[in-house]
């Protein structure tokens, strides 16, 4: 019997052992390899989904055109199901030793985080399109090419005092940094245009049930109500406020189309500030964005499409580019981290897929084309867009 | 390589975690569902202690270990009364407190945005950074922790803990605590837990709530569980195959999502199996395996057996009269189960109790033994007052008890089930069983000599090496007698000693009884065979409706026709 | 309420009675959505899927483990695998996305100072409803009855000639039912997803151990302690506490009166 169990557990290990030796170098010469880690499983699968999506197709134009600069693009995808910053570890060890990618593409704050060590240790740059939690900013080898939270909240207090005369605010946000973030944000601005907050409500994530939060915020009878909520959180909010009787005007910094079928006839009439993706609009790097992802994907690409796309599209690509032209091997570690900050440097103006270009700051944020929307008929309309930090009609 | 080091060292940390629960589920039979939550607690304490007290890394252990095992001693506080389904439920109930805790205290915690930047561990001027770093240190805590949990399932302190897993009434009838088991085992349990913890937190750098999530204390279990109930070695190759090969799946060309809902509908459909088919786990618990391996039995004679009888009388004191009882009083709502009753028991004679069925007997026993606590009166074992003293400190006292449907240990061997009985050993305490090895080992050669000795009394030494429920009923029956003697009780209560047990091991079971009594053991017995009580006992109670009507000689008794037609009236309706 | 009358009844801790009611929902949700069949015959699917789906758990999972003589925590641990495995196929046949129970028009409705929707005020008039019946069922009918019976005292009902093995099947077939209809009225405001069926039979198993195990209306009383102390509780602490009251008020209950509020004293 021992020896049976004994024998057994050496070929597991030999199993292990096999599986664990470093693979063959199968690699071409000429492929760089991009790695993503993405919520391919779990509650946020959508995202992960359109992130990836987004970035294939800029990956396929690219190497159809014959690649960048030589080299040939291929993704390497792993998951963070939704947000476990043990899995995203785990998957970024994969990626840095295994297919040891020189550039990874994350999501989510925690995840994120989770990483930005590693990333540091192994010289690997960092980009991330989706979270907005405010730890994000100043972390070295991590670059945001999405407005955090905080940057874009100041500008629904400016619309809701400027534009609706609010005089008394009340505040609901996610309890967590990207909320309380936003939750900041909206106070700083408020003390600076004289309204004053009146409540400050926080809720759990995806929390469905806000009746004491909206109970008390009815009390305070707020002129407006401005949310640090993001995802369907903004769906169940919006419909459970409306039906409770509250019938101010709210404010948000997040859209999503899965919320807009939750919160169906109670999103009408919801203004947000974001640096959101307007297919239809752009220019002519836009148009070839959107034609592309609907000859692929069948439908209209959204916000966190485009941001990964932009992400190979516009900002890997002049930096191997400029790698190569310097001589230098861009599958090597470091070295797009390196030109990253020589180009922020020289004040490289990146290309964006939003139209025009976008200054990405050595701090790691991002100014972006904002605009104000209001959703109208389940859909969002431009009602405002903002230029230099002034809001302009 | 670095990933599959990483790899290495999460089946390594897991592996902590999966045998602190394994020392819990497999070895004392109480359910954690809250392992994960314990975790997190010790990985957030080592993270601020870290960020905010500017700790070096081993003090942040020693924070970490320190907390997550008050921490685990606190749930036994209401655990000590619950088991099963409560137990299940109560940790269940903590594992959800600590995770929302965790979530919403953001001052503390920062929420779901967690805690980054957890300093490196300086070890011999050098800092751990990358997974073949760490190795060695991981390597070296999950070798303790191996080490510890070892020591502890296979000493005589987890023979009591298995104990307790059969059966706890038994276990307090043979003279152990429950209590002290179940609150030392928890502690123990969670101290493993923040070794790993402290660990974990310093090797990601990074903490959040979801790594400490109900779900992952689910899976903690089914790897226990999975892998091999009180076997370690099981644990670990549990730990091997649930974390090592999801991480070899990733390499397979398909979609993530699919895989992984794939690998958790097989990861489901496989533990529904396993509790159908093997519930033992993939390795299952070997029985007896002692501190001193499996020695060969020596064969002693029934001379040496009498001698350990002799010891053991001769180390108490000499009252004549060893129990006496006074105005015993129970009521069971409107029920007099016992109703002022008195009686005494006699050195080196055998006292029966008989009655009609539901006459209290039973209930005497309890009341005697301090299973239950009697609503007024009073119990005195050498003249000593032992009425508020605790079932298991009676047995330490000298007054033990056998039951009517045995109640041996029954996942442990037979030497294991009388070795468990034997007092004062020096293993059951970890300062000697981690301080003073050789002590330990040297009183357990000696105790399992003593062991085999009553089993040779009771002609079972042949049987030692056998898992008690393997025996005959007659013959758990010996080995229950056998486990009473080796508690070195000399008041010995035996409940029903010979019901359902065929002729020929009823005539055994008599000699042995009497010899106790020639041997000046104090002995009462309850039976209903009255032929049983003619043949052994010398005097006898009568019992009916909780008191006592009547005493004298079993043959003076039965030939009273008034107490005939109670015994006989009553057991015909 | 009805994990309760499971649990009771066949002291069977029944973790993938979650499953039962995320399986029962997304049958309404098929029949309210694409199939098109409106949203009353949604929950008569949802019933009737429920009750079908505690059948099969108890007569391919249970039954043969109680036949092995399986302790409870292995029952536990395999109600688990159950459940895992299931959610799984969930996600893979319909994906990981919300998906919405269509067809109830939510408005508000304001009662001087107190607020709520039309759906809210459709749980307790569906609730009241549902635990009328329950009772009345259990305490008016044979089979009722008989289902008591076995609660209290399994032995004795055993030996009174009730078939032991027929009442689970009875219970696993009304509870289940009823945990689709509660699933499908959830739905209703809070959408379904592969992983909606725990945190209603967590409440669920808080509910049954507030109020006492074998107490159906201990139960019903648990549950409404348990609503109360969430919204109360929401009133004094900030709203993200609530998850931590429920489990609290359990944990204090069960170290100070480990039989529940109206459960018997002692055992």
């Amino acid at each position: 019997m021992g020896r049976i169990r004994f024998r057994a557990a050496v070929s597991l290990v030999a199993l292990m052992a096999w599986l664990a030796a470093p693979p063959p170098p199968v690699r071409a010469a000429g492929t760089l390899k991009i790695g993503m880690i993405l919520a391919m499983t779990g509650p946020g699968a959508f995202y992960g989904q359109v992130m990836s999506h987004g970035t294939q197709v800029a990956v396929d134009q690219l190497n159809r055109a014959g690649g960048v600069g030589g080299y040939k693009l291929e993704l390497v995808i792993e998951d963070h199901k939704s947000g476990d910053a043990d899995a995203a570890v785990t998957g970024a060890r994969k990626l840095l030793d295994v297919d040891k990618v020189p550039v990874i593409l994350t999501s989510y704050s925690a995840p994120t985080l989770a990483i930005q060590p590693l990333a540091v240790e192994k010289k690997v740059l960092l980009l991330n399109g989706g979270g907005v939690g405010s730890a994000l900013i100043g972390k070295p080898a991590l670059y945001n090419t999405r407005m955090l939270s905080s940057q874009t909240a100041p500008f629904i207090i400016q619309w809701a005092a400027g534009k609706l005369g609010a005089k008394r605010v009340a505040t609901m946000f996610w309890n967590d940094a990207a909320g309380q973030g936003v939750n900041g944000a909206i106070k700083d601005t408020c003390a600076r245009l004289g309204c004053q907050v009146v409540a400050e409500e926080p809720h759990d994530l995806g929390a469905k049930n806000y009746s004491t939060q909206l109970a008390r915020i009815r009390a305070a009878r707020p002129d407006a109500l401005a949310l640090g909520t993001f995802g369907d959180d903004v769906g169940y909010v919006l419909n459970q406020a409306r039906a409770y009787g509250l019938t101010v005007p709210v404010l948000g910094i997040d859209w999503t189309p899965n919320a807009q079928k939750i919160g169906g006839t109670a999103m009408e009439g919801y203004v947000i500030a974001v640096d959101r993706f307007d297919p239809g609009g752009g220019d002519d790097k836009t148009r070839a964005f959107v034609e592309a992802y609907k000859a692929t994907y069948k439908e209209t690409p959204e916000f966190y499409a485009a941001n990964y796309y932009e992400h190979v599209q516009f900002i890997l690509r002049p930096l191997v580019k400029r790698v190569v032209d310097r001589k230098g091997d861009p599958t090597k570690p470091g070295e797009l981290l390196a030109e990253m900050q020589r180009a922020l440097a020289e004040h490289f103006a990146f290309p964006s897929v939003y139209g025009g270009e976008m200054q990405l700051h050595p701090d790691g944020t991002v100014t972006k084309p904002l605009g104000v929307y209001e959703v109208k008929d389940g859909n969002l309309a431009l009602i405002g867009r903002i230029v230099g930090g002034k809001i302009q009609r | 390589m670095d990933f599959w080091v990483h790899v290495l060292n999460m089946i390594l940390l897991l592996s902590i975690l999966g045998m602190s629960l394994n020392l819990l589920l497999g070895y004392s039979g109480l359910v954690s569902m809250a392992h994960a939550a314990f975790f997190g607690v010790g990985a957030y304490a080592a993270a601020l202690s870290a960020r905010h007290l500017g700790l070096p890394f081993p003090l942040t252990l020693v924070v970490a270990v320190a907390l997550t095992t008050v921490l685990a001693g606190l749930v036994t506080l209401p655990a000590l009364r619950v088991r099963g389904e409560y137990l299940i439920l109560l940790t269940l109930a903590f594992q959800m407190v600590l995770y929302e805790l965790m979530l919403a205290w953001v001052d503390l915690t920062a929420g779901r945005t967690g805690i980054s930047g957890i300093p490196r561990p300086r070890l011999f001027g050098r800092a751990l950074v990358t997974p073949l770093e760490f190795l060695p240190l991981i390597a070296l805590c999950a070798l303790g922790a191996f080490a510890i949990a070892w020591r502890i399932g296979e000493s005589p302190f987890g023979r009591v803990l298995k104990a307790m897993r059969d059966d706890e009434r038994a276990t307090l009838a043979i003279g152990k605590s429950v209590l002290r088991g179940k609150v030392l085992v928890f502690c123990l349990s969670g101290g493993l837990v923040g070794v790993a913890a402290a660990l974990f937190a310093h090797y990601q750098a990074f903490i959040n709530p979801f790594s400490f999530t109900l779900d992952r204390s689910i899976f903690l279990v089914a790897l226990v569980v999975l892998g091999g109930t009180a076997n370690l070695a099981g644990t670990l190759v549990g730990a091997l195959l649930f974390v090592g090969l999801p991480e070899v799946l990733r390499f397979l060309q398909a979609r993530p999502e699919i895989v992984d809902a794939v690998r958790d509908l097989v990861f489901g459909v496989l533990l529904m199996l396993f509790m159908r088919f093997r519930p033992e786990g993939l390795l299952p618990e070997r029985a007896g395996l002692g501190i001193v391996g499996r020695a060969a039995a020596p064969a002693p004679g029934p001379a040496r057996a009498t001698d350990w009888l002799s010891l053991s009388r001769s180390a108490l004191g000499g009252a004549e009269l060893p129990l006496r009882a006074e105005g015993l009083e129970k009521h069971f709502g409107g029920i007099k189960a016992a109703d002022g009753l008195g009686l005494t028991l006699p050195r080196g004679k055998v006292t029966a109790l008989v009655g009609p069925n539901g006459a209290g007997k039973t209930t005497v026993f309890n009341l005697l033994t301090g299973l239950l606590p009697p609503d007024s009166g009073m119990v005195a074992l050498h003249g000593r007052d032992v009425t508020r003293l605790a079932p298991w400190r009676r047995v330490r006292s000298g007054l033990a008890r056998t039951f009517q449907d045995v109640r041996l240990f029954e996942r442990m061997t037979v030497l294991d089930n009388v070795l468990a009985a034997v007092p004062d050993q020096p293993g059951e305490h970890l300062g000697p069983l981690f301080l003073a090895p050789w002590r330990v080992a040297a009183a357990e050669r000696r105790n399992r000599e003593k062991a085999l000795g009553y089993l040779a009394f009771v002609g079972l030494a042949h049987r030692a090496n056998e898992v008690a429920a393997s025996l005959a009923f007659g013959e758990q029956k010996l080995v229950a007698l056998a486990r009473l003697v080796a508690t070195e009780a000399d008041v010995l209560l035996l409940d029903e000693p010979a019901a359902g047990v065929d002729a020929q091991w009823v005539q055994r079971i008599l000699e042995l009884i009497r010899r106790l009594a020639a041997a000046g053991k104090t002995v009462c017995l309850v039976e209903h065979n009255l032929e049983v009580v003619t043949a052994v006992a010398d005097r006898a109670y009568f019992m009916d409706a909780g008191r006592i009507i009547a005493e004298g000689r079993p043959e003076e008794l039965m030939a009273d026709p008034r107490l005939g037609e109670i015994y006989f009236g009553k057991a015909r309706r | 309420m009805s994990w309760g009358l499971i649990f009771a009844t066949t002291k069977i801790f029944h973790f993938s009675h979650a499953l039962t009611l995320t399986l029962a929902v997304y049958a309404a949700v098929l029949a309210a959505g694409p199939w098109g069949i409106g949203l009353p015959a949604g929950f008569a699917l949802a019933a009737g899927a429920g009750c079908l789906v505690g059948l099969a758990t108890e007569l391919a999972v249970y039954r043969p483990l109680r036949r092995v003589h399986a302790s409870q925590l292995n029952i536990f641990l395999a109600s688990l695998g159950l459940l895992i495995a299931g959610q799984s196929a969930v996600l893979i046949a319909f994906g990981p996305q919300a998906r919405a129970l269509e067809g109830f028009p939510m408005t508000g409705i304001a009662l001087g100072p107190v607020a709520f929707t039309t759906i809210e005020a459709l749980w307790v008039v569906a609730s009241w409803l549902l635990i009328g019946l329950l009772m009345a069922w259990l305490w008016r009918t044979r089979h009722g009855r008989a289902i008591r019976a076995v609660a209290s005292n399994p032995e004795l009902a055993q030996c009174l000639g009730v078939d032991r093995e027929r009442v689970f099947l009875l219970v696993f077939a009304v509870g289940s039912a009823l945990a689709g209809v509660g699933g499908a009225l959830l739905a209703l405001r809070d959408t379904a997803s592969p992983t909606m069926g725990v945190p209603p039979v967590l409440a669920a198993f808080i509910a049954v151990f507030l109020g006492g195990i074998g107490s159906i209306p201990g139960a019903a009383l648990g549950g409404v302690v348990l609503g109360l102390a969430e919204n109360m509780g929401g009133l004094v602490l900030p709203g993200y506490w609530q998850g931590v009251i429920a489990f609290v008020v359990l944990f204090v209950v069960l170290v100070v009166r480990p039989s529940g509020i109206l459960g018997a004293r002692g055992r």
